[in-house]
């Protein structure tokens, strides 16, 4: 397995998909940052504190390693190289558990990335005055490795049992959507603004092991359950892709 | 004779639809054997049972003696090569940084093979320019350097030639008749370019509806192929006996039809026929091609 892991590894740093998604990484939180800082001069003639927006990154996470994770196994697909893996010799398992290693190291350095740039918008550009102490923003961002590897093995899974269809795009990108749109809509139930939350029975069980559990989520909101619930949910996320992955693309018919 | 893939009623369905039924098949060691059939035949099905990528309904086969149930197929596989419908070629890399990527797939201890290999396939001067920006007989030449990484014994190739103009078609002919004179390695061709074909192949498979209709070797073939004198006449039973005669071979092809063969001229021909009251309407040479064969095998002529 780890000569077509190396060979994937040398292939990502030549992957235009990853490198595009890695460039909006670095890109995107300088240009709201920017944008912040221009506003509260202008309006406010103060500079921005570090928390306004040193966590820009989780909100665009998801999208960003569901894309990356996208082009990078699409591309591996389109090109022929799955099915050149298992012409020349290689397992099906290793070949999966190759290209699953490689979309949670994607998601790794997405992470990586986001970190480093928030880290240095923080010393340039703001106040550098935050509410977080420095432990919990390194669990935060721990939390969200975790949480953007997880996403990065699920969605490779998506692609290599779908046989790089188009279908996969959609599906992936839908997923990551969706799971947006719900994580907001669980939070904002479980945590309302105004009130006590009004959730009771099964319904509540749900809110709460998606919120508790679930990667996607865990990307939407600040740390607010204990380290162990999203360390389970994460290895869980990667457990049950790995499983189903490796089940079904044994069984994959290919072109 | 050693083989290098036997099939035994091998038998692959889509749902309902029966891709293969009953496919036995005989790729003897150091041919060069040259797959021919028209579209939806089975070819391209047997070409993916053959590399893993799907499995067969029924029936087995064996990989250089390896049955395909058996774990140690994928070391079988391991000494094969294989450019199935279009070269896998990493298309944000180099041509030199494809070959790498193999080399590191197949565990080769060093690179030594990718300029030697580069060169032999006449890419050995793209420099830093990416797969994607290639020509289609350049990603060819590519996939045909991939696959020939590690040093394989039985190559696959599906259409070898699409996409390359008349000068890359002759080189990778001669690429290919060079490897497998020099280095014995044994191909499997599927073609529609049958005349392309039958300057290459040393044995050839005939296949239609999913089974091998007919095997043979390049010198049966042309042993059916020969040159005949096709001749219209006004009764083919009184050039017949005109024939017999002059203990000449023919065939009768109907009742105002027949080939002769042999060595004959128009003179001698119409002395003979005049002989038996048999008028001569036509005489020309016929020489039946790979095609011919193909299509009076197959009995149509529909997606060569």
């Amino acid at each position: 397995m780890f000569r077509i892991l190396y060979s994937d590894m040398r292939k990502l740093a030549h992957d235009r998909g990853f490198l595009a998604t890695l460039s909006v990484n670095v890109f995107y939180p300088l240009v709201i940052t920017l944008f912040l800082m221009a506003i509260s001069q202008i309006f406010y003639h103060e500079r921005l504190f570090a928390d306004q927006v040193c966590f820009q990154f989780q909100s665009i996470a998801i999208f960003l390693v569901t894309a990356g994770t996208l082009l990078f196994t699409m591309s591996e697909y389109a090109d022929g190289c799955i099915r050149n893996k298992i012409i020349s010799g290689a397992k099906r398992s290793d070949i999966f558990l190759s290209a699953a290693v490689m979309g949670g190291f994607q998601g790794v350095l997405h992470s990586f990335t986001g970190c480093l740039t928030a880290l240095l918008i923080r010393l340039l550009l703001t106040g550098e005055y935050q509410t977080y102490t420095i432990p919990e923003v390194a669990d935060y961002w721990l939390i969200t490795t975790m949480a953007c590897a997880s996403i990065g093995v699920f969605t490779t899974m998506l692609i290599m049992i779908f046989g790089g269809k188009k279908a996969s795009y959609i599906l992936g990108l839908f997923i990551a959507t969706f799971m947006k749109i719900m994580s907001l809509s669980v939070l904002d139930k479980l945590y309302p603004e105004k009130g006590h939350c009004r959730l009771t029975g099964a319904k509540l069980a749900v809110y709460n092991f998606i919120d508790r559990f679930v990667p996607y989520t865990q990307l939407s909101f600040r740390p607010h359950r204990p380290f162990t619930d999203y360390m389970a949910g994460s290895a869980g996320l990667i457990i049950l892709s790995l499983v189903i992955g490796l089940i079904l693309f044994n069984r994959k018919e290919l072109q | 004779m050693e083989y290098v893939f036997k099939s035994n009623d091998l038998q692959k369905k889509y749902g309902t639809f029966e891709a293969l039924t009953g496919l036995n098949m005989e790729i003897p060691k150091g041919s060069i054997y040259g797959f021919v059939g028209k579209n939806g035949a089975g070819k391209t099905t047997t070409i993916r049972l053959l590399c893993g990528l799907q499995k067969p309904t029924a029936g087995s086969f064996e990989l250089m003696g390896i049955k395909n149930d058996s774990p140690e197929i994928t070391s079988a596989r391991a000494r094969m090569g294989a450019v199935v419908e279009s070269p896998a070629i990493y298309k944000d890399l180099s041509a030199k940084d494809n070959m790498i990527q193999q080399c590191l797939m197949l565990g080769l201890p060093d690179f030594s093979c990718v300029d030697e290999l580069l060169a032999l396939v006449g890419l050995s001067d793209t420099g830093k320019k990416r797969a994607k920006n290639f020509s289609l007989g350049m990603r060819q030449r590519l996939g045909l350097a991939i696959a020939l990484c590690g040093n394989p014994d039985f190559i696959i190739l599906d259409e070898p030639t699409n996409g390359l103009d008349p000068q890359g078609i002759i080189e990778i002919r001669e690429l290919i008749l060079k490897l497998n004179h020099e280095r014995g390695i044994t191909f499997l061709i599927s073609s529609h370019i049958l005349d392309e074909l039958s300057k290459l192949a040393t044995h050839y498979g005939f296949i239609d509806k999913g089974r091998i209709v007919r095997q043979m070797s390049s010198d049966e073939l042309k042993a059916e192929c020969r040159k005949s004198n096709r001749m219209t006449v006004s009764d083919t039973k009184l050039l017949a006996k005109a024939l017999e005669e002059k203990n000449l071979e023919y065939k009768i092809l109907d009742a105002n039809q027949a080939d002769v063969y042999g060595q004959i001229n128009f003179s001698e021909m119409a002395k003979i026929c005049e002989q038996v009251g048999c008028e001569i309407r036509t005489m020309e040479e016929h020489d039946e091609s790979l095609e011919a064969f193909y299509l009076s095998l197959l009995g149509g002529n529909e997606n060569v």
